[in-house]
């Protein structure tokens, strides 16, 4: 299977046939149908070529959701909030949705997110983070969603990166933050339209490196800079993601972030070693 | 849409009985079986266009026992029939004062409704009356009839409206009435709402919040001390401790994110509003009838008094509900509670606080029962840190905390990454 997912606008469907792809549209309505014809040029069959379609995104939230409701499909759908702190009000319509398809909320890092999230999880919509070079507000209130994530019992959905990072801790198990952001070139080509480069903000001044290696090589580089990166002991995870685009930023911030998730996951590894112990004394005979 | 759909469906609005509380306006409507061939087939077809294949029909009235038991025979084969043209599947729930109840209705019970009866009764009974007689020969009637029934093997649930004598009389008392005096195992306890014409008992339903919100940490006491692990199962308690205990629960219609997602009601008129309070008291908040459209789906997708409860969950985040820790519980609460206690859809339900402290209190005793369970004891680092932050956790709580909750129930992945259709 191809590794490679890319991410196509409606318009840009056609020239990335029999590839693995996330689309994405302002309306629900031109997915819907752009997606049907696709479906009518496969043979017709529900479900025929399902790996193809990864997930679908809607980037106007505010879009009349009404042609989502009667798609005949189960494809995955990703709600984009670029102006979260106005559109946390449209995602109830959203919840409509939620037992024919996952549905996850893509929520920008700016200042008020933390609305979006409440409401998303309320509604038990997966979350990512759609997250910058947060400053010091931001990482305020980054710290008060990781609390939300961890110690809230109505949370019961993924917030990524929160969810992915607390595993990898908990598992010792270094994971990569550009993969778990989606923002890896190797796994992920985001296909630029002249209206949209939202993601592109990592890997843009790298058009030349080689996508495979971006990471690694990103990595290498920053490390051969000096800086804070070379005695963080977040780096196996973050892998400079956070020095990018500006490699000045200070990272103070963000590793609170990471603190918090590592000393959640050695706490809860802590917690379940005493319960395993309990259960065991009361399984002997 | 939800796979399933429920129809809380009235046949007839005609009653045998005259309870000071009642919201519905009475009419002798009942509704014919061509008429309910009619009713199906819009529904099916609603079904249709939102890929749903199974659905919940409550029967309601006015009262479900006014129409004879071979009426619902005739409607169960007409049913059954159409939903296996349509492929669908189709169930049924009843909803009964089991006044008129004889064992006469013994064998439709038991073949369209799995023998089992959903009925209602109040500790103290104050305002259930029969037309000729007051509540204590309404309670002796129901009473009767009740233990007959489960002589017969019908499995009877309860709903009790609570009034100002049952907080006065406490949880251990209403709690011995309907489980020790009445043996019934399921029942659960309501909040009343004035809905319908006004009288001087509607007006005297409000209850005074304090009291309120000890009779129900009361109760959960109760029920979790002598029912809880004996199959006692009291609402809504039960399916919210299910729900702090990470077990699968159905809160009750009160609390979901948008009631609309959920169900509907038509009654024998053929018009569609969203609960049985609106089909039968407020006109003005009808979605349309269900005989004069070509389409019901249509007839929702363009109903402006529809459009209203739709909206309502996003504008009442605005009133605070937004920063409540128990939002993904409750969602602003009830719209027919709001509006005849308010006048508006657009608040939350005045029972808020109410709400709060039973989430509180059932959060709680599920913390405890799953530290138990978990047998920890101390001081647990986990919630300290929270605690240094002035975060909300109390007592020791791995067991039930989000993060172990999402670990051991939502990661598809080992490897970390959750978003569907990544991992592989």
């Amino acid at each position: 299977m191809d590794p490679v997912i890319n991410h196509v606008t409606v318009a840009q469907l056609g020239a990335f046939d029999g590839k693995p792809v996330v689309v994405r549209s302002h309306s629900p309505a031109s997915l819907v149908r752009a997606l049907a014809e696709v479906r009518a040029e496969t043979g017709g069959a529900p479900g025929a070529d399902p790996t193809r379609i990864r997930w679908v995104q809607i980037l106007s939230p505010e879009a009349d959701v009404a042609p989502l409701v009667e798609w005949d499909s189960a494809a995955p759908i990703d709600i984009i909030l670029s102006a979260p702190a106005e559109q946390y009000t449209e995602l109830h319509k959203f919840a409509t949705l939620r037992d024919r398809h996952p549905i996850r909320v893509t929520i920008s890092v700016v200042h008020g997110f933390k609305k979006a999230v409440l409401v998303a999880a309320a509604l038990q919509f997966s979350i990512k983070l759609d997250i910058g070079q947060p400053d010091a507000g931001l990482v305020d209130e980054l710290l008060e969603v990781v609390d939300l994530y961890l110690h809230r019992t109505t949370v019961g959905e993924p917030i990524e990166f929160f969810h992915s990072a607390l595993l990898s801790f908990f598992h010792e198990e270094p994971d990569s933050l550009w993969r778990i952001q989606e923002d890896d070139p190797a796994v992920f080509r985001y296909v630029a339209d002249e209206a949209d480069t939202r993601q592109l903000r990592r890997t843009i001044g790298n058009a030349s490196a080689d996508p495979s290696a971006f990471v690694d090589d990103l990595g290498r580089e920053i490390l051969a800079a000096g800086g804070e990166c070379v005695a963080c002991e977040f780096a196996p995870m973050c892998r400079g993601y956070f020095k990018v685009p500006d490699r000045g930023y200070d990272c103070a911030g963000v590793r609170r972030i990471f603190g918090e998730l590592a000393t959640a996951a050695t706490q809860l590894s802590a917690d379940l070693e005493v319960q395993a112990e309990a259960q065991e004394r009361s399984d002997a005979p | 849409m939800p796979r399933n759909l429920s129809v809380i469906l009235l046949p007839t609005s005609d009653c045998n009985v005259a309870c000071d509380y009642c919201f519905e306006d009475k009419t002798s409507d009942v509704l014919s079986h061509e008429r309910l061939s009619e009713i199906v087939d819009k529904v099916f077809d609603h079904m249709d266009r939102r890929g749903v294949d199974s659905l919940m029909i409550h029967w309601q009235g006015g009262e479900i026992m006014t129409i004879p038991p071979a009426w619902f025979d005739r409607a169960h084969g007409l049913i059954g029939e159409a939903a296996a043209k349509r492929g669908k599947s189709v169930e049924h729930g009843l909803q009964s004062n089991m006044i008129g109840y004889t064992k006469r209705w013994n064998g439709v019970i038991e073949r369209m409704f799995g023998n089992s009866v959903g009925t209602s009764m109040d500790y103290p009974n104050l305002h259930r009356k029969l037309f000729n007689a007051g509540p204590d020969e309404y309670t002796r009637i129901w009473r009767r009839n009740v233990l007959k029934a489960r002589e017969a093997g019908i499995d009877l649930q309860a709903i009790a409206v609570l009034n100002q004598e049952t907080l006065d009389r406490g949880a251990e008392s209403f709690y011995e009435y309907f489980v020790d005096e009445l043996g019934f195992t399921d029942f659960q306890a309501n909040t009343p709402f004035p809905g319908g014409e006004q009288n001087d008992a509607k007006r005297d339903l409000g209850l005074d919040l304090d009291d309120l919100i000890r009779f129900h940490v009361d109760l959960l006491e109760v029920w979790v001390e002598r029912g809880f692990e004996r199959g006692v199962r009291v609402g809504p308690f039960d399916a919210l401790l299910d729900t702090f205990l990470g077990r699968p629960a159905s809160l009750p219609c009160i609390w979901q994110s948008n009631c609309t997602d959920e169900f509907l009601s038509i009654d024998a008129r053929g018009s569609v509003a969203q609960c049985d309070c609106w089909v039968t008291s407020y006109p003005e908040y009808f979605f349309g009838n269900i005989f004069e459209a070509s389409s019901l789906t249509e007839m929702l997708d363009n109903s402006r008094a529809r459009e209203k409860f739709n909206d309502r969950p996003a504008v009442v985040l605005e009133s605070g509900c937004i920063e409540c820790e128990y939002l993904a519980l409750c969602h602003g609460g009830c719209p027919v509670r709001t509006f005849t206690v308010r006048g508006t859809l657009f608040e939350k339900d005045p029972y808020c606080g109410l709400y709060k402290a039973l989430f509180g209190g059932t959060e709680k005793v599920a913390r405890r029962i799953a530290s138990e369970r978990a047998g920890i004891t101390g001081v647990n680092t986990f919630v300290a840190a929270a605690e240094s932050r002035g975060g909300c956790c109390s007592t020791r709580e791995t067991a039930n905390d989000s993060a172990l909750v999402q670990l051991t129930r939502r990661s598809g992945s080992e490897t970390g990454v959750t978003w569907p259709l990544l991992a592989d």
